[in-house]
């Protein structure tokens, strides 16, 4: 015999009691590491997820901007192509089509990576779908799908020339369905990674150009294992048509004058029909006797007049980075342009519509204009002919507001001179090319101008003009001037005159030019995805916090099973101890046993806690609102985790073995061999009073000091940790005080005894016993309340001006911008809008945001939102006031003294998602990719803007002022209107992709999630408490079988079994009471600084009814003990003492 | 003298004021000598033996084994001094369910890691012979019979030769055949052994079977009359 042989044959003999620790500690560390497990996977599956959804893809440059589409071959990757990336709406076909909104065009070629070999290069009608897609449509391969995207415009929309109607800004594209590709490998491209699958239609790349209009265009380039030259090759590749400038040459100018003269012609000469008037005298001169114009002679004439380059952008206005880069390389050789088009220029008794004037700061220009001087032209037929030098010149224009209404203003001048228009000033490309109107060959042909326009307004001589000058500037001001009156955030000049070798300044300037100012800059995007995928909040952690009273419950639970052990072995102890063996060595024995116990459980536990882990995230993904959002959850276990986690559960497993074997050094072996329990020997222990009043004092302070920090903490960890801090010192509080109750109710004497006290003073009799039990109720309760106290519902304020809602009932969005203004009757016609459509939406408000895409910030993303989305408020919203009791919160994005743009986010975003309060600050990329100090002001409660960082409209367009229309709207409508606004706009506006919803489903989908955790932390919650139900039950069933010589007695003496039941019953119903108001009260407790800090509302029916529910179920499960314990035959156990 | 008690007090506090249970009690022994001690229930009797077997302290006096006052101890000296110095019988035989004969005899042993154990197994071998189990030593407490459990626990008493046996009605559970052959078992042994041995009793039957008997009366040892309890 030796001593481990001794403890192995105890462990075997003991295997009942022994298998019940056994499975508390398997229990308690599946739930610890289970909890670890749970963070793995999530982690796991959202880095899985963006490996999936990236594939071969490493890096991609997305400069917001229409680039070369061959660029993307001379970057130096192992794997690289160039993508036309569009977001629109795919509609069935049909009078009544489905529609999906948010769907990916892409167009691509064979190198993305989807089979179809050649059919990728050409330019077949066809198109691909994910699954994804077809399932959201209901089609398959062979139907005909149609799409409406946003139709891509060279001038940006919201400036003067900006074409900003529906039929202008949406583009249809029919085609047909080529094959469904199943959502797998490239299929579920998604450029940002995120649990719900991309909706991807795949075209040819030529077929989307050549729809779209941007013949060899793309706006992607993915790349796979790039070469860390990266940045220089791509500076290097860039040509000036990248950027979207041309440094037009004079013969390269020439072209498009010879083409305007007859644009039908294709040949080389024009007759003197077309040119005849048209034309400067100088080239005039250059027509021989044969009165052909040939094409020659233009070009020589440009090379010999207008022998400059002109630098111009695409987009009409040069983006403020390239000018200044134009001006560093070229310094005083290059000369600054701007035009405007004004409605009107009226000086003495003439005036013009419809005239172009220019500012420069070109030598040699008329005057020195300075300030509020302007030159006007002097021509043939010049409406101004009596205007005297020092007069009034007033000139009306149109600049669109924040809103895009085109305001009409007015500007005075002081004429400083007037000039003959000739020379270099007589050359209509002063203004850059626009479309529709600069080549149309008189001002009756002007299609569609997007200013507004009347034709009656144009006089023959303003016709004749148009002839001969066409879009030569009738007017100069000074270029400060201009720029001040009619410079946008789209750039401030819209032409740079250079002069010498085109080759040499396009090469100087492209040198100069950094390409990530023009928003060229690789995103690495797989190594973001994967820091994304860390996920937003740590779950393990989350998960481990709400899981730490069930482990504890698990743990008292162990610690209990081990001292109902020991008293049960109470002899056998007795007996070691009368033999010699000390006490150390007997608690090296019974420790010996709980260390070999606690390796074997936590060993079974690190199984165990795969299948729970398995199971949470099942419940997550099952309870996770819109559907199959989590169906990519998968069981990630990294060993880290499984080590830490097996480690944790065996050093706390072993100090409960510890603690509940402590209780030997107190035991005295004559009490044991007389029949004595361990528990009555704690029960007698002196001085244990003053320890637990100790306790008790230190706990409550403790508790205290954790809620008072708790209300004034602002960090989410401080919150937190001021949560569990003071629940658990509490719990502690509450149950020390339960145990000096329950010393002092064992010691009672009574003269007067009734059934009820002696069974609550029998508690007494094993205090320990009782004190865990009540402690594993107690840590339950606390879960299941705490866990109540934070389910919400929306507030019913939160439809009020002041709620969440700021008073909208509806909020809609789209992947499509829009331009207008749809409070305007023009709007609505233009949107076909029948009379009582027209009515309700004048009943009806619409407020348009500016949206910066970005990612989700509220807790609808997993992932850890790197880029938040951003939405500007304009200043009209940011007045009218609401989201906020009394003064509005949305005037705080107006503060002045900020260090850094000022920013409004939801109070749950800011605490949850991006871990900052008040006075922080959010890395917000710009444009550039440059970080923007984005300073939090104020915090919106419970509102719908969860998703988001709000900023003023102004500090938007300062961040991303290429961004161009709106693509959010609240909507403000009537109660009894709402319904048929919300269906009226969604049909309306159903090809832009507009989404039209309730304020209050948002609000609800973001608690659902909310509510999504705390349900499952609530099931946490019910494990506690079938684990003190358990506890309760074992307590009830091993009281019953040591008192059952006692029992019998009271029987034998007249008890009727109700009255034993009951004193049974008693007992436990004190235990159970006991447990769960400790535990209710130290959840109320610990969670006070949350309401008080919130105004949330508590669910206090809710509260009770789950309560009152856990109370019936402990009564009845105790009430069942009891009954199955009394059936034991008593009397035999009353002759047998 | 091996064995020396003098002035010898108990008393325990209760609501109802002191209770002395022994009181000046004077006791001298010397090795190979047996004391029967009889009594009512309640005179004291066990809580004098459970005091020589250093299970408990008296209120005063004192106590000597061999020169040995065991109650100047610490509680690991004092837990060694019972390992090695005294043997126990109890009524109920207290042999642990989970082991066998031999392993339960062996128990004590395990209490001190200085020991020859295969020497002692060869003695737990032996006095399981000459309590005549040796056919049973690998059967578990519950395949015995009353008294081969009582003799499980005789032997197990004696297997670190202590020099004080002390029994606590070790045939109260017993019918009377078997109580007689128990008794003769534990004489006999404790002659082999030169054991000092001390019973309490309320057998008559056996406090005849030993040399000397006292009876307990207020606390003290007074000679026994010879009335049947």
């Amino acid at each position: 015999m030796t001593f481990s042989r001794l403890l192995l044959r105890n462990l075997s003999y003991h295997w009942r009691g022994n298998l019940a620790v056994l499975a508390g500690v398997a229990l308690g560390t599946a739930v610890l590491v289970g909890a670890l497990l749970v963070g793995d996977s999530l982690r796991g599956s959202l880095r899985a997820l963006t490996l999936e959804q990236l594939g071969w893809v490493d890096v991609a440059l997305a400069p917001g901007r229409f680039f070369r589409d061959e660029l993307g071959s001379k970057l130096p990757a192992e794997r690289a192509s160039s993508v036309l990336l569009l977001t629109g709406t795919a509609s069935t076909l049909g009078s009544d089509p489905l529609t999906a909104a948010g769907t990916n065009l892409l167009g691509i070629d064979a190198q993305f990576g989807i089979e179809g070999g050649e059919f990728w290069n050409s330019n077949q009608a066809e198109v691909a779908f994910n699954g994804s897609l077809a399932h959201s449509l209901g089609l398959k391969a062979g139907d005909r799908v149609r799409f409406f995207v946003h139709k891509e415009e060279d001038i940006p929309r919201e400036t003067l020339l900006g074409r900003r109607k529906s039929e202008e800004v949406v583009q249809a594209i029919e085609a047909k369905i080529r094959v469904v590709l199943p959502d797998e490998g490239m299929a579920r491209f998604a450029l940002r990674p995120g649990p719900e699958p991309a909706r991807n239609a795949f075209f040819p790349r030529r077929f989307l150009q050549e729809k779209l209009d941007l013949a060899g265009k793309a706006n992607l380039i993915l790349l796979g294992k790039p070469a860390e030259t990266l940045d220089a090759k791509l500076h290097q590749a860039m040509t000036l048509e990248d950027w979207g400038l041309s440094l037009r040459t004079p013969a390269q100018r020439a072209q498009p004058f010879f083409r305007h003269l007859d644009p039908r012609s294709k040949g080389d000469e024009l007759k003197k029909l077309r040119w005849q008037g048209r034309i400067p005298p100088k080239l005039h001169e250059r027509i021989g006797n044969d009165n052909l114009l040939h094409r020659k002679d233009v070009v020589a004439f440009y090379e010999r007049e207008r022998n400059y380059l002109s630098l111009e952008s695409q987009k009409m206005f040069i983006d403020p980075p390239v000018v200044s880069a134009v001006m560093q390389a070229e310094g005083k050789q290059a000369a600054r342009t701007f035009i405007y088009l004004a409605d009107r220029i009226a000086a003495g008794k003439g005036e013009a519509p419809y005239a172009v004037i220019a500012a420069s700061d070109l030598q040699g220009m008329p005057g020195s204009l300075k300030n509020d001087d302007i030159a006007l032209a002097s021509y043939e037929g010049t409406p101004w002919k009596d205007a005297k030098p020092g007069e009034k010149v007033v000139v009306d224009y149109y600049v669109p507001d924040e809103r895009n209404h085109l305001a009409k203003q007015s500007a005075k001048f002081v004429l400083k001179e007037t000039y003959p228009l000739e020379g270099m000033l007589d050359d209509p490309d002063w203004t850059p090319e626009f479309r529709g109107i600069t080549d149309k060959l008189s001002m009756s042909d002007w299609e569609n101008p997007p200013f507004p326009y009347d034709a009656k307004r144009v006089k023959n001589e303003d016709e004749k003009f148009w002839e001969r000058h066409r879009t030569t500037p009738r007017a100069f001001i000074a270029l400060p001037r201009a720029q001040e009156l009619w410079g946008s955030r789209f750039g401030k000049v819209t032409a740079i005159r250079l002069t010498g070798d085109a080759k040499q300044i396009s090469s100087n300037l492209l040198a100069k030019l950094d390409p990530a100012e023009g928003g060229f800059v690789f995103q690495k995007v797989k190594e973001q995805g994967l820091r994304a995928g860390s996920g937003s909040t740590d779950f393990g952690v989350l998960f481990l916090s709400f899981s730490f009273f069930l482990i504890v419950a698990s743990l008292l639970l162990v610690g209990l099973l081990v001292r109902l052990n020991l008293d049960r072995r109470g002899k056998e102890i007795g007996l070691l101890l009368a033999t010699g063996w000390t006490p150390g060595a007997v608690r090296r024995l019974l420790l010996g046993e709980g260390i070999l116990l606690t390796l074997l459980g936590a060993l079974i536990g690190l199984g165990a806690a795969r299948l729970y882990a398995s199971a949470m995230l099942r419940l997550l993904a099952l309870s996770w609102p819109e559907g199959a959002g989590l169906s990519f959850l998968k069981l990630h276990a990294t060993p880290l985790s499984q080590v830490i986690g097996w480690a944790s559960a065996i050093v706390v497993g072993v100090g409960t073995m510890w603690w509940a074997n402590r209780v030997l050094s107190k035991l005295q072996p004559r009490a044991l061999l007389m029949g004595e329990s361990t528990g009555d020997a704690e029960g007698g222990v002196a001085g244990a009073g003053a320890k637990s009043w100790w306790t008790m004092i230190v706990s409550a302070l403790g508790a205290i000091a954790c809620v008072v920090a708790g209300m004034f903490a602002q960090g989410h960890e401080a919150k937190a940790g001021s949560f569990f801090g003071s629940g658990f010192l509490l719990l502690v509080a509450f149950l020390a005080f339960a145990w000096r109750r329950l010393k002092a109710t064992g010691r009672q004497s009574d003269p007067q005894p009734s059934l009820t006290r002696l069974g609550m003073r029998n508690a007494g009799r094993y205090p320990v016993r009782s004190i865990l039990t009540a402690g594993l109720l107690a840590s339950a309760a606390f879960l299941v309340v705490a866990v109540q106290a934070f389910h919400r519902e929306a507030g019913k304020s939160f439809l009020a001006k002041e709620g969440g809602s700021g008073g909208f009932p509806l909020f809609a969005e789209s992947n499509v911008p829009l331009f207008q203004d749809l409070n305007q009757p023009a709007t609505w016609n233009d949107l076909d809008l029948n009379d009582e459509q027209q009515k309700l939406w004048a009943r009806a408000t619409f407020w348009p945001l500016r949206v910066q895409p970005g990612d989700d910030a509220s807790c609808l993303n997993l992932y850890q939102p790197l880029k938040p989305r951003v939405v500007g408020l304009p200043k009209s919203l940011i007045h009218r006031g609401g989201f906020g009791p009394e003064v509005s919160p949305l005037l705080l994005l107006e503060k002045e003294d900020v260090d850094g743009i000022p920013c409004l986010v939801d109070g749950n975003t800011a605490q949850w998602i991006l871990k900052v309060g008040v006075g922080d600050v959010i890395d917000v990329p710009d444009e550039q990719g440059q970080k923007a100090k984005v300073r939090v002001v104020g915090l919106l409660q419970e509102s719908l803007f969860q998703s988001e960082v709000l900023v003023a409209e102004r500090h938007f367009l300062k961040l991303f002022p290429r961004r161009e229309g709106f693509q959010f709207l609240l909507i403000e409508a009537a109660p009894e209107d709402v319904d048929a606004v919300r269906k009226s706009v969604s049909s309306a506006l159903a090809q832009q992709g507009w989404v039209v919803r309730p304020t209050l489903d948002r609000l609800q989908l973001y608690l659902a999630v909310e509510n999504t955790y705390l349900g499952t932390f609530q099931i946490l919650g019910a494990l506690g408490l079938l684990l003190g139900a358990v506890g309760l039950a074992i307590v009830l069933v091993r009281g019953v079988w040591e008192r059952r010589a006692e029992l019998a007695l009271l029987r034998a003496l007249g008890f009727s079994g109700g009255k034993l039941s009951w004193l049974v019953l008693a007992e436990n119903v004190f235990l159970l009471l006991l447990g769960l108001g400790a535990g209710c009260a130290a959840a109320i407790l610990a969670v006070a600084p949350h309401f008080m800090g919130s105004g949330a509302e508590v669910l206090w029916l809710r509260l009770g009814l789950l309560l009152g529910g856990v109370l019936v179920v402990g009564l009845a499960a105790a009430s069942l003990a009891v009954r199955a314990s009394l059936r034991s035959p008593l009397l035999t156990a009353l002759r047998r003492e | 003298m091996s064995l020396v008690v003098q002035n010898l007090g108990k008393s325990y506090p209760t609501r109802s004021g002191e209770l002395v249970v022994l009181r000046d009690l004077d006791l001298e022994m010397n090795p190979g000598e047996s004391l029967a001690i009889l009594g009512p229930s309640g005179s004291g009797k066990s809580t004098l033996l459970q005091i020589l077997g250093a299970l408990d302290r008296p209120t005063s006096g004192t106590f000597r084994l061999r020169d040995q006052e065991p109650f100047s101890l610490d509680d690991d000296a004092l837990a060694r001094f019972r390992n090695r110095r005294i043997g126990f019988v109890f009524q109920d035989h207290h042999l642990l369910p989970q082991c066998s004969v031999l392993e339960n005899v062996l128990i004590p042993t395990l209490a001190d890691d200085n020991v020859d154990r295969p020497a002692l197994e060869a003695r737990a071998r032996t006095l399981l012979d000459r309590v005549g189990l040796s056919q049973r030593l690998d059967h578990r407490p519950a395949e015995l019979s009353g008294g081969e459990r009582q003799r499980v626990a005789i032997a197990r008493s004696l297997i670190l030769q202590p020099a004080l046996l002390l029994a606590d009605e070790p045939t109260g559970n017993l019918d009377r055949k078997t109580a007689h052959a128990v008794a003769e078992l534990l004489l006999e042994l404790h002659r082999q052994e030169q054991t000092i041995f001390i019973v309490v009793t309320h057998s008559v039957e056996l406090a005849r079977m030993l040399p000397k008997q006292s009876e307990m009366i207020d606390g003290k040892l007074a000679a026994w009359s010879g009335a049947g309890l």
